[in-house]
This record gives C-alpha cells, sequence and structure tokens, in this order.
C-alpha cells in the first residue's frame, strides 16, 4: 500500500510540470556540485525569488563553479567580472567612447548587461566600484552620462567573496549587503562526494556539456509561480513576531529592516514552491532564515557571537504563533 | 477602539484646535444652555445664545475676540442682570442662571488651545447643574447624549491628526459606555450621606406640590387640570373597585366655617390605632412623587406601619421629614371597618360649628328630626336632600359670599366636591352628629401596561366621615350622590363629559361611558402613553428611590452585618478594584483568544506530549509530524491527515466544513 506523505496529501502542490522543471535543474547542477545539496538548493531558490545571491567562502570549495553551473543550466548568458582593487566603475557598467566617423558619443555596454553577472572575489574591490553595482541590482537598470539604460531580463548578480579577515578586502557596506536577498557559504564537502570529485571528471569539462534544463520562458514562469505560493495571515504573524523579536532584542546591534522581512517571506516562497507546496510554513521560513538574515543581523557585540549563531538564537526565540 | 488610542498622541499644546473641533464645542455648549433654557428666564437664554453666536462669528468668520474692557463689561452686566431678575446670587436658580452665562462668556473669550479645554469642563459642569433640577428618565437620556457629545467634543479637540467627526463620535461613544460599569458602581455604593451638606439649596423645593394641609373652597378646584402625577400604586393582590379606592391623605375637623384645618389642638389623645376590620386586608405598594409636604397617601383605611411613618390624626399617615424625593413604601388597608368608640372630648370637638346657622338651615333640620331621631336616618335624609334637590357638579361654581353654607344649600347649588362635603359636614354637625373632612384622592387610571394605578393631581377628592354609634367613623361620600360619574368614572372623564356639555349628574352611567368611549386612536395614544409611563415608574423604583436604606439593604444582601458608610466606601473601593482587574482580564483573554484551529491542534500536541512527544514551541507542524512519525510509526497515518489538515486550515485557506473534520479527527486521535 502507498503510504502517504504531507506533500501528496496536501492540495495546494506546484503543477507537476514544474516540479518536474526545478527537480531536472537541481539535478543537473548537483552533477557539477557533488555533495553539497542545501547550497544548491538555496542558490536556485534564491534566484527564483529574483534575489541576489551572495557566496562567502573559501577559495577553492567552488563558489565560481557553482555560479557557472547555474548560468548553464538556467541557459542563461553569463558575464563573470573578477573585482580586484584596481576596477573602476565603468569596467562595469560601460563607457561611452566618441564615434569620429558620426560625430558623437556612443555608449558601450559593460559586462554588468548580461543575464547573469558573477561579480567575483567582490570585497577585493574598493566600494567605488562596488557601488557600482548597487544601482544595477535593486533598479534592474544602469545610469551613465545621463541616460538610462534598462538590463535584460531575468538579471542576477551572484557574488562572491572570501571571508573579510583575509589581507586586502573591503567590506561590503550594509546597504550593499541588503541587497543580496541570501548569502550562502558552500562548505566543504563530506568524504563521499569529495572522493568522487577527486576521482571523477574536470568540472571545466562538465560544465562546457551542461545543457540548459529549462529555457527563459519557463524560468520566467517558474519565477512567477513561486510569488503565487499562499502566505497565510498565520505566517505573516510569524514573520512579523519575528522582525519584531530582532528589534527588541538587546544581544543585536538594530533591529531587521521591513526589506529584511520582505524577503524572508519571498524566499520562503520559493523555498516552498521548490518542496512543491503551495502554501509557505512556518518551516520554510526557518529554513531560509539562515541565509536570508545571516548578513542582517549585526551582534552588540561583534566578538562574541558569529552570524549563524545570532540566526539560530533569534530563531529560537520566537515561538510559532 | 481602546482607551490607548484615545490616551494616544495628544495634540500640542500650542497648536490651536481645527474649525471642526471648535463648531462642535460650540454645538455641545448650545445643546447644555438650551438644557437649561427649561427654567431659566427667557432673556437670559437668549443673551447666553447671543453670546455663543457671537463666538459662531468669531470661529467661522474671523470676526475678532472682543477687547478687555468690553468682556469686562459684559461679565458686570451678567452679575448685575441675574442679581437683578433674583435678588440674590445665592441659591439654585441664580445660581445656575449666573453659571451658564459665565459659561456662554468664557467660551467668549477663549484664547489657547488651553481654554478650549478648559471650556469643554465648563461644559460638563453646566451639565451637571442640570440635576438640580430634574432627575427624570428624560433627563437622563438628553445628558448621556449631551456627555457622549461632550467627549466628542474633547477627543476632537485633543486630536493631533484630523480625525472625522464620525470616528470621534464612536469613540466618545465607546468611552462613555467603557466608562458605565464604574458608573453604575458608583450609583449603587457611593455612602448616600443625608444632611444639609448634601441636600439642595431651600429654593429647590419651593416647586409646585399637590395639595395643602388647609383646604379652603377652591384649593382643591386648582388642581384639577393638573395631570400630573400624584403617586403610583401597586396591588399584591386584586384590585379593589374603582368605587372603594379612596386614598385618604389628611382629615380635616378644625374650622372657622369656611377654611378647614387638621386639628391644632392637643390632638384626639389616641395612640392606639386600632380598628376591628370586617375584610381581609389589601396589600400594595405606593410610589409618591415628592410633594414637599408630610403626608402620605392610603387607601382606607391604613394598617400600622412601617419605619420613618407616623399615624396622625384620622388613621392618616405622615412622614418624619417633608418628602422631597421619590418615596416609596408598603401598606395593607381594609375597606370595610370598625373603629372603636368616640371620647367626648373627641365628640366635642367633632360637632362643633362656630357660626350661627341661618334659619332656612335650622328649619331644614327641623324637618329632619321630626321624621327621625336616628343618626344613620338623618345621614340618609341629607344625602337624599343632596340626590332629590336640583344640586349640580361642576368644576366652574359661582363664587360664595356672605353665609356660604347657606348661599350653597339654598341658592347656587352648584359645586363640587369639596362644597358638598363639606356642607355635608356642616349639616351632621348642626345636627349633633361628629362628623370630619377628609381630603385625598379618589380612583385613578389603571395602567394596563404595567399592571399599576396611577393617581393623578386631579383625582384629588374631599369626602366626609361621620361618627355613628355601633360602626365609629363611617366614610360618607355626598359628591356619589350628586354626580355619581365622579366616583364610577373618574376625575378625567367628569372633564371629558363637561368638556362635550352634558350635564354632570342627569345622565346614566352607561350613557356615560358610551359619551367618552375612546376613538380607536386616542386608544392607542393612551396605550402608549401607559407603557412609558410604566418606564418612568421603573425609572422611580430602580433609580430615583435607590437611597440609603436600599443601599444598606444591598449591603446587608453581600454580606455586611451593620452596614455604615464606611462599609459603602470598602465594598465601592472593593468593587472598582475587582471590575478593573475582571476588565483587564477579559482584556487579556481576548487578546489570548486563539482560533479553533490552534486550539484543536494544540489538543492534539498536548495528547501527544502525553505519549512523551512534546512539540517545541518553535517546531514548525511539518518537522513536529516527521519527528513524530519516527519515534512512533504507529501512529504515522492519523498523525499526517491531522497535520495536513492543520497546516490546510492554518496556513492555507480556511473552510468551515474542513474545520468540522478536523475537530472530528482531533477528538478521535487516541494514543493506544
Amino acid at each position: 500500500m502507498l503510504k502517504p506523505s504531507v506533500e501528496q496529501i496536501v492540495d495546494y502542490a506546484a503543477p507537476s510540470s514544474m516540479r518536474q522543471n526545478v527537480e531536472l535543474l537541481l539535478t543537473h547542477v548537483n552533477k557539477i556540485i557533488i555533495g553539497r545539496e542545501r547550497p544548491v538548493r538555496l542558490a536556485l531558490a534564491c534566484l527564483l525569488a529574483r534575489g541576489h545571491l551572495l557566496i562567502e567562502d573559501l577559495p577553492g570549495v567552488g563558489k565560481t563553479t557553482l555560479a557557472q553551473a547555474l548560468a548553464a543550466t538556467l541557459g542563461l548568458d553569463f558575464v563573470r567580472i573578477q573585482f580586484t582593487s584596481d576596477l573602476l566603475p565603468a569596467d562595469v557598467i560601460g563607457v561611452s567612447i566618441f564615434n569620429t566617423q558620426d560625430n558623437r558619443f556612443e555608449f558601450h555596454p559593460g559586462p554588468i548587461f548580461s543575464q547573469l553577472v558573477l561579480a567575483d572575489e567582490i570585497n577585493r574591490a574598493t566600494p567605488k566600484a562596488q557601488s557600482a553595482l548597487l544601482e544595477a541590482m535593486e533598479e534592474k537598470q544602469v545610469s551613465a552620462e545621463g541616460k538610462t539604460y534598462a538590463l535584460p531580463q531575468p538579471f542576477f548578480v551572484i557574488a562572491t567573496q572570501n571571508p573579510n579577515q583575509q589581507i586586502g578586502t573591503f567590506p561590503l557596506p550594509e546597504s550593499q549587503l541588503d541587497r543580496f536577498l541570501m548569502r550562502i557559504d558552500i562548505g566543504y564537502p563530506d568524504f563521499e562526494a569529495e572522493r568522487m570529485l577527486l576521482q571523477g571528471q574536470d568540472r571545466r569539462q562538465l560544465l562546457h556539456q551542461l545543457k540548459p534544463a529549462i529555457d527563459q520562458q519557463s524560468l520566467l514562469l517558474l519565477q512567477h509561480s513561486c510569488q503565487q505560493v499562499h502566505c497565510s495571515d498565520a505566517l505573516t504573524d510569524y514573520v512579523q513576531a519575528l522582525l519584531q523579536a530582532s528589534r527588541n532584542s538587546s544581544w543585536l546591534r538594530c533591529g531587521l529592516s521591513p526589506r529584511a522581512g520582505m524577503a524572508l517571506t519571498r524566499a520562503a516562497k520559493a523555498w516552498a514552491y521548490m518542496a512543491a507546496r503551495g502554501l509557505v510554513l512556518p518551516e520554510d521560513i526557518q529554513s531560509v532564515a539562515p541565509s536570508v538574515l545571516h548578513h542582517r543581523l549585526q551582534a552588540q557585540d561583534p566578538q562574541s557571537s558569529r552570524p549563524e549563531e545570532l540566526v539560530r538564537k533569534l530563531l529560537e526565540s520566537v515561538p510559532i504563533p | 477602539m481602546s482607551i490607548s488610542f484615545a490616551l494616544g498622541a495628544v495634540r500640542p499644546p500650542d497648536q490651536m484646535p481645527d474649525r471642526l473641533a471648535c463648531n462642535w464645542m460650540l454645538i455641545s455648549a448650545a445643546l447644555a444652555v438650551g438644557f437649561h433654557c427649561f427654567h431659566l428666564p427667557v432673556w437670559l437664554s437668549g443673551f447666553a445664545a447671543c453670546i455663543l453666536l457671537w463666538r459662531f462669528f468669531i470661529e467661522n468668520h474671523a470676526w475678532r475676540v472682543p477687547p478687555r474692557w468690553v468682556r469686562w463689561f459684559l461679565l458686570l452686566l451678567t452679575a448685575l442682570l441675574v442679581s437683578k431678575q433674583y435678588g440674590t446670587l445665592l441659591g439654585r436658580d441664580p445660581g445656575v442662571a449666573y453659571l451658564t452665562l459665565l459659561v456662554s462668556l468664557k467660551i467668549l473669550e477663549i484664547r489657547s488651545c488651553r481654554d478650549y479645554l478648559l471650556a469643554v469642563f465648563l461644559i460638563y459642569l453646566l451639565l451637571l447643574g442640570a440635576l438640580l433640577f430634574s432627575q427624570s428618565l428624560l433627563t437622563g437620556l438628553y445628558m448621556g447624549l449631551l456627555i457622549v457629545l461632550t467627549t466628542h467634543t474633547l477627543i476632537l479637540l485633543n486630536r493631533p491628526q484630523p480625525l472625522t467627526y464620525r470616528q470621534s463620535l464612536r469613540l466618545g461613544l465607546t468611552l462613555c459606555l467603557q466608562a458605565l460599569p464604574l458608573l453604575l458602581i458608583i450609583y449603587l455604593l457611593f455612602p448616600r450621606i443625608q444632611g444639609s451638606l448634601w441636600g439642595l439649596p431651600q429654593d429647590a423645593f419651593s416647586a409646585r406640590s399637590g395639595m395643602s394641609e388647609q383646604v379652603s373652597p377652591g384649593s382643591i378646584n386648582r388642581l384639577y387640570n393638573d395631570d400630573s402625577i400624584a403617586f403610583r400604586v401597586t396591588f399584591a393582590g386584586e384590585r379593589p373597585p374603582q368605587h372603594d379606592l379612596y386614598w385618604r391623605a389628611f382629615v380635616l375637623s378644625d374650622t372657622d366655617g369656611r377654611a378647614w384645618q387638621r386639628h391644632q389642638g392637643t390632638g384626639d389623645g389616641r395612640t392606639n390605632w386600632r380598628y376591628r376590620a370586617k375584610t381581609p386586608a389589601v396589600g400594595y405598594t405606593v410610589l409618591l412623587q415628592p410633594h414637599q409636604q408630610r403626608w402620605l397617601p392610603a387607601l382606607d383605611l391604613p394598617a400600622p406601619l412601617q419605619r420613618n411613618v407616623r399615624m396622625i390624626e384620622g388613621y392618616a399617615l405622615a412622614a418624619v421629614t417633608p418628602v422631597h424625593y421619590v418615596r416609596r413604601y408598603h401598606l395593607t388597608s381594609h375597606l370595610r371597618y370598625t373603629t372603636g368608640p368616640l371620647s367626648a372630648n373627641e365628640t366635642a370637638h367633632n360637632i362643633h360649628w362656630p357660626i350661627k346657622p341661618s334659619e332656612r338651615i335650622t328649619s331644614l333640620l327641623q324637618e329632619w328630626h321630626q321624621t327621625t331621631s336616628s343618626p344613620a336616618e338623618i345621614v340618609r335624609q341629607a344625602l337624599r336632600f343632596f340626590n332629590k334637590q336640583p344640586f349640580y357638579y361642576s368644576l366652574t361654581p359661582p363664587l360664595l359670599y356672605g353665609d356660604a353654607l347657606d348661599t350653597f344649600i339654598f341658592d347656587t347649588r352648584i359645586g363640587y366636591c369639596e362644597h358638598y362635603a363639606s356642607a355635608f359636614v356642616a349639616l351632621m354637625r348642626l345636627s349633633g352628629i361628629p362628623a370630619r373632612l377628609v381630603v385625598g384622592y379618589q380612583g385613578g387610571e389603571w395602567n394596563a401596561a404595567g399592571d399599576y394605578m396611577i393617581v393623578r393631581q386631579s383625582d384629588a377628592h374631599a369626602w366626609a366621615e361621620v361618627w355613628l354609634q355601633g360602626e365609629g367613623w363611617a366614610r360618607i361620600d355626598p359628591t356619589a350622590a350628586v354626580a355619581p360619574e365622579r366616583i364610577e368614572l373618574g376625575a378625567s372623564a367628569l372633564r371629558q363629559l363637561s368638556a362635550q356639555g352634558a350635564t354632570i349628574g342627569q345622565l346614566s352611567i352607561s350613557d356615560a361611558k358610551r359619551l367618552i368611549s375612546p376613538s380607536w386612536l386616542r386608544h392607542a395614544w393612551q396605550h402608549l402613553s401607559w407603557r412609558w409611563d410604566a418606564i418612568n415608574s421603573g425609572w422611580n423604583v430602580w433609580v430615583m428611590d435607590y437611597g440609603r436604606e436600599a443601599q444598606f439593604q444591598l449591603l446587608k444582601k453581600i454580606g455586611m452585618e451593620t452596614p455604615n458608610w464606611l462599609s459603602a466606601v470598602i465594598a465601592m473601593i472593593a468593587a472598582i478594584i475587582f471590575s478593573l482587574l475582571l476588565l483587564s482580564a477579559l482584556w487579556m483573554h481576548r487578546r489570548k483568544k486563539q482560533d479553533p484551529v490552534v486550539k484543536l491542534y494544540n489538543k492534539f500536541c498536548n495528547k501527544l506530549a502525553k505519549a512523551g512527544l512534546a512539540r517545541a514551541p518553535t517546531e514548525g507542524p511539518l518537522d513536529f509530524s516527521r519527528r513524530s512519525i519516527q519515534e512512533r510509526a504507529d501512529l504515522r497515518d492519523p498523525v499526517l491527515r491531522i497535520t495536513a489538515e492543520y497546516i490546510e486550515l492554518r496556513y492555507g485557506y480556511f473552510s468551515s466544513t474542513r474545520l468540522n473534520h478536523f475537530r472530528q479527527r482531533v477528538t478521535a486521535f487516541r494514543i493506544p
């Protein structure tokens, strides 16, 4: 006898074709990034929720590979900008060059005019260059020399950064951090996965072989469907309780912003959708909260506790209403 | 809306209120002044209205506030006018009149936000002043309305952001309703101290009253057109017939041949007011309107007695203090009775007639004495005389002069109860039969809507009592011999009959009844007015009559052995604290009030908790179900189903059918 699972009983499941798409995307990326299913899932949820992603980890754990794998699987045109300390805003946005034939300035779009931008080692660039990304990320448009240029749709920024303690880094300003929907770390693979990685094919070759799993229309549809996931009053109560708790707490420097609340809900919707559920549960909030809130919380005393612990402490202090 | 909303952001003190608030302030001021215009002289209400109108132009048409000397002039002028009108500035009427004018003047000179607030509190004070004049139900309702309006004005004046008048009215009403329990507690338990400190100034009691304790021709007549209520009566058992309803107020036996008054001598020496009853007692409760005198009406003859009531001459009842407030008392009476023998002193007093009778009267009396010597027979003769001779009943009799008795009996022969009763008593006394005059009320109107009797001032009546051997004092009503309609149909019927031009005393009772039978419209109107009177009577019983005695009885009921004012204060404070606690508990409960889905889910969780599977407060339903299933695989099916239904109801869309399923499932859930 087939025993029912909760997911099967609840009616609010997404249409099966959609669910297949999500599964397909996950298997594709997991072929490249072996043994790190949760970060992959979070990264995909972030993109489905139309958010920008910040990956923070040590060099060599596969940050860039993850970004490339996502780009390839989603069939997006992909560009990588290596952020260095001498990077200028024009290197990101583009530059106007005088055309002698037409006798006028012509705007040459920079690398940011792509669907998926990988801002590699973003904290190595100066704040000036970092802020060039700012408008693009929030407004999905670029202003240069008095003109506004729309960015392609969909538009994602995946930024990677090394832990801030390393030498030669400029910590991202808080305003810019807030623009990333999620901040994830990848972490080391487990023993078995690492063995497969070592024994298997070269990742770069595999990436070249990777075919897009869905077309762009399906991707836009997926993003749209994610936002249709039902978020009940009871759940909003929970989100608000979390926000209130962060604002009333003594161990946080400042409370969460309304944008953080919206980000939490948005990410939880995508997370629920990926679990093939048509409604958001408190568990979804709890699953995405570490990634969504990690870079938005600051301890009163930064030496005492790490951001991961702050999120855990916050979640543990708020009962589900 | 809650109190915290009302007390929330308050307007900064330097910011002037908007025009809406100012105009509402003027409206409540005008209504409060209007409340007083019923008892203030017209010129005074007009003066106050003009000042308010002036302010209206200042608010709305940018007129200027009058300069200081004008305001001083107005202040002195009002003081002068009020003292000119009343002769003094002290006492209730001049005090309230002066207060009304001062409040209007204060409103005229408003300059700052603080002045506006002050004006509102003065309006409250002015409203309070209305209670000095009337405490009826209508006054209470009107006052309640005005308090809500004034509170609403206060809210408008205080709010920094503009609030529509509807929102503010609603908030004002809510606040007033929230204050109701407190009002009830204070009304019931605030110590009711009796004494001059709490009393009204003396001029508050100078108003019109009912009967005076001295009767001269015309003193009852003036009450005939007075439809105000004298008292209301509820009978414990069956209502006695209309012609037996003689409400004794007081007995008059001293006379100068024209005016009658109560016996001024040493009294008739009786302390023992006993009589032998011939019929069973009638129990009833009288709700007496204040008449500023001591007499208390009672049905013939009342049996003694309750506290604070004395029996005075002729079985009449009197209160210890004048009746200034609505008063309620229980009595039993007997309608047929025999009083004992008369002392020589009493006999002498009751046959005394100070004027020498005229020749015509002497010969009439001789004529009666020739036929019989029995007093009872003479009484019958006299009644027959009134009945057979052309005597007429009229509310507008010609004036009597000279020998009033002689003129009335032989010449004018037109009069009403007082004439007949006093003439009858005079004839009896001249015949040597002890007789006296009884004044009170006869009959009354049965209020079918409230099952009680309304006795009005217009039911005032006078009749005679003669003392007969073997019977004692017997009630004789000569008016019944002249105009039986008065007794059978009541005073109001009599008025209607004379309004229709019928000659009273000439119609049979059934004809008279037909003549005054009400049209359906009048009938309906009568029913409405009865119902309204029943409501008023309830107000009098439950609100007006609630005094010290009733308060002490209430305190006894809640377990205080010997209530005094201190225990009332303690009870009041305790009740206030208790009700505040109760209110806050209710409020907390309401805040915590869970929706039924959560309640049922908690029930389910509690059942699992008993089996050792407690849900952490931060554990989501899905995580909890997974953990439960891991621990107890046997519960997999019900746990999954209940969790799925809970998720749908709480995080999906609610439906009552689903809720019912959910409830059944949770109720049926058992852990083996």
